[in-house]
């Protein structure tokens, strides 16, 4: 079985006055891995793979090739189905007229992998469709099972409008989680990170066609070994007080806040979907009303619950106290995750600036990047911003826009930006 | 003596005192023990009594039954049985799950943090954790015969705040002197002399017992600052009253009205010292170092432990008061305190000892509560019972 561990690092003293209580907490999975957690079939997976005519003949054959070893991937008793998709969604394997699931096995296998030969480079892309698709081979499976799609896209939501795409997300919010991946240089980086960040799964960047195969079984590997389908963390604050915030941190930034779910009138359930041997990050942010120096009180219970079981709770407290000596230490996991989120925010806004022409406000976020990168001695986002801008100084921020940018490095940079660096104990 | 008077399994409903009968139990020239340690503890609920506790006897506790371990693990269990777990006192609403409210988060209160002893009428005091601090590091301990005036023991002791565990070996060295000073006096031929004397001896006797519970405590040999603290004891027979202190807590006595209200302890304190070379007391009382004091109970204590005593003839209507510094480093002058329990009274205060000595608890908070505050207090009115010839003065 599955034990979460759950623990809140934070400072809790604050001034005279003060009401914002910030903690890290952090909760680690053991015993969560896909062999010892499971019984039963393990899960159901689909492959989601762009088959629009820009794929071209030798993205089809890599796409291909990614399927095979995706399927390769997925473990004899999982229940599974490939869908194909350009401007339209079709079922691929296994082959019926209806929305349906396989059973894998070594024949089913075999026949899948032959079925993902079959793949032709057709028509346009509406994404939309493709989720739509694969919620209705979701949802013949039962419910209680662990439900993961693999999506692979080349270019941009053409085919649809963003109203229908965001239609599209929405009914597939909790039906399943999605890993979205895109391939090549023509793809919208915050297109496909609304589709990741809603369906719980991860954004990132395939430079070239021949690198989809490894990230493929990847994927999968990492999605097999998840062992506990559905968690959710809950967040209790007390009579009167708000939740600013709850966002996921670690391993990548995920704002939860919006995905409440009342849980009871005092406490909110955030979706985190499904966990292997892992520990990951939550920032919580609640306001309290201020009490007078030397009152403690408790300002959040965070849980971990799987169904309506708590497996794990960590406390965040306040204390007021006039000891400056106390009150202005702010705790190092705040301090940092604060900044992490503050530097996504700047290189996603400085590049959403930037392609939108505002060049004056993209110099100015990206060089604000530059400067919280810096600080934080946070070399690897240093070396990716000076793809897209120049540095003269990296401690005042002062930047030039490159006049020759990589599209690939500008999309590597966007992707990389929610994930975060562990902030160790 | 009845239950452990911090103790979460509320006592029994007050016995009526029983008649005494000849033959059973003391007679007049036997033992005359003194019922105590009934606790006001208005925040706590109380369970069911399914169990009439056994009333432990005198003098059968060591100094680590009765030194405070935090929750006592039978009271623990009488609580959890509770039909209805107890309400948060701070919103009135939630329940306590963690160790916090469930509705408001309000920390738990410490059953330590605020403790009240009510073991007769006319006989009262509170130890509160004040404002500032994040323990009651105070203890107070109190017993008393029913009749107004007749006979009562009283005991503060204040940790020091910078030592270990001082507030495990406060309560450990006030409830061990307590019951050294519970005892009847040894009164001899029954002259005031006599009975002062005796009671001198039974407060040296306090200090000991007190400071040998004090170092019971001790968990660490090797402990730079090893728990300690203070002691200021009173016996109150007749119409005299026998006081004793090492340190800083105080004793006064406060006639309700006209001249005589005094301190009757002396500090063992820097501040102390710098009164006595000259300096005045307020600039002494709240300059460098004004908390540091000279002597005190425990493993590291000065070999010298006699506690200045002195006695007073309670010959009007007024009270008799112990007190931490928590108290009068807000209001030190025996007449301010006269003063000031007048006031109190005027506002209807004074309902019972316990409930002035409530009051000023509140008035030290209202000040700032820097300190752990407490205050016992024994009443006294003009026509006080004479027992054993009781001094007039």
């Amino acid at each position: 079985m599955a034990d979460f561990v759950a623990e809140a690092f934070q400072n809790e003293f604050l001034a005279d006055g003060a009401t914002d209580v910030h903690a890290i907490v952090r909760v680690t999975a053991t015993g969560a891995s896909g062999a010892t957690a499971q019984s039963g079939p393990g899960g159901v997976e689909v492959i989601i793979v762009d088959t629009s005519g820009s794929m071209g003949v030798r993205g089809i054959e890599q796409g291909s090739l990614a399927a095979t070893a995706a399927l390769q991937e997925i473990t004899d008793g999982t229940l599974f189905a490939v869908i194909a998709g350009n401007h339209l969604a079709w079922q691929v394997y296994p082959q019926s007229p209806v929305p349906g699931l396989a059973v894998m096995n070594p024949q089913n296998r075999a026949a899948a992998m032959h079925a993902v030969r079959g793949f032709r480079a057709d028509g346009g892309t509406a994404m939309g469709q493709w989720l739509l698709a694969a919620r209705q081979v979701f949802e013949t499976a039962p419910p209680s099972l662990r439900r993961h799609a693999i999506l692979l896209t080349d270019g941009a939501n053409e085919h649809e409008t963003p109203d229908q795409l965001t239609w599209a997300i929405n009914s597939c919010v909790g039906v399943f989680q999605a890993d979205c991946r895109g391939v090549g240089d023509r793809w919208q980086v915050d297109e496909v990170r609304r589709i990741a960040s809603a369906l719980l799964g991860t954004v990132d960047l395939i430079p070239r066609p021949e690198q989809m195969a490894q990230e493929f079984e990847t994927l999968m590997r990492a999605s097999m070994s998840r062992g506990v389908a559905n968690a959710e963390l809950r967040v209790w604050a007390p009579q009167g007080a708000q939740v600013l915030f709850v966002k996921q941190v670690s391993p990548t930034l995920e704002d939860l806040t919006t995905r409440r779910r009342e849980v009871n009138p005092l406490t909110g359930g955030y979706p985190t979907g499904a966990w292997s041997d892992e520990d990951r990050d939550y920032h919580v942010a609640v306001r309290l009303p201020a009490k007078s120096v030397g009152q403690e009180q408790l300002a959040a219970r965070v849980q971990l619950a799987i169904g309506d079981e708590v497996k794990a709770q960590a406390l965040v407290k306040a204390k007021w106290s006039n000891d400056d000596a106390l009150t202005a230490r702010i705790n190092p996991q705040v301090a940092q995750y604060t900044g992490q989120a503050e530097l996504a925010a700047a290189i996603q806004d400085g590049l959403a600036a930037k392609a939108a022409g505002r060049d004056d406000e993209a110099t100015s976020k990206l060089g604000r990047a530059v400067q919280l990168a810096n600080e934080a001695g946070n070399d690897e986002m240093t070396s990716r911003l000076k793809k897209v801008v120049d540095i003269e100084n990296p401690e005042t921020g002062t930047v030039r826009l490159k006049k020759q940018v990589e599209k690939l490095d500008e999309m590597a940079l966007d992707t990389a930006s929610t994930k975060t660096t562990r902030v160790r104990k | 003596m009845t239950g452990d008077p911090t103790s979460l399994t509320p006592p029994p409903p007050a016995p009526p005192q029983p008649e005494r009968e000849p033959g059973v139990g003391p007679g007049p020239g036997g033992p005359a023990p003194v019922s105590q340690g009934n606790v006001d503890r208005a925040d706590l609920p109380t369970p069911p009594q399914t169990v009439t506790p056994t009333p432990p006897v005198a003098g059968e506790e060591s100094p680590l039954d009765i030194g405070w371990t935090g929750v006592v693990p039978g009271a623990r269990s009488a609580y959890e049985q509770a039909p209805s777990a107890p309400t948060c006192p701070a919103c009135g609403q939630g329940h306590f799950l963690d160790g916090y409210c469930d509705h408001c988060g309000a920390k738990e209160p410490d059953p330590r943090d605020h403790i009240e002893e009510s073991p007769a009428t006319w006989v009262g005091g509170v130890s509160d954790i004040g404002r500032r601090h994040t323990r009651n590091e105070d203890a107070v301990a109190l017993a008393a015969e029913p009749a107004l005036g007749t006979r009562a023991v009283l005991v503060v002791c204040d940790g020091v705040s910078n030592t270990t565990d001082s507030h495990i070996a406060s309560l450990a060295g006030a409830r061990a002197a307590r019951t050294v000073l519970d005892q009847p006096l040894a009164t001899g031929v029954g002259t005031p002399e006599a009975i002062r004397a005796a009671a001198v001896r039974r407060l040296n006797e306090a200090v000991q017992a007190a400071n040998a519970a004090v170092i019971a405590t001790v968990t660490d040999r090797a402990d730079p600052t090893p728990p300690s603290c203070t002691f200021t004891g009173a016996v109150v027979t007749g119409g005299t009253a026998v006081v004793g202190n090492v340190g800083d807590s105080r004793i006064y006595w406060l006639p309700d009205s006209g001249d005589g209200a005094r301190q009757l302890s002396r500090d063992d304190s820097y501040a102390a010292d710098r009164i006595a070379s000259g300096v005045e007391r307020k600039e002494a009382e709240t300059g460098p170092m004004a908390h540091s004091i000279t002597r005190w109970l425990g493993i590291d204590a000065p070999d010298d432990l006699t506690p200045h005593t002195t006695e007073v003839a309670l010959d009007r209507a007024g009270w008799l008061m112990l007190c931490s510094d928590g108290l009068w480093n807000y209001c030190s002058e025996a007449s301010d305190l006269q003063a000031l329990l007048a006031r109190l009274t005027g506002e209807g205060r004074a309902g019972t000892p316990t409930e002035l000595a409530r009051a000023l608890v509140d008035f030290a908070n209202n000040a700032g509560g820097a300190d752990n505050i407490t205050v016992a207090l024994a009443r006294v009115e003009q026509a006080a019972p004479t027992e054993g010839d009781g001094a007039h003065g």
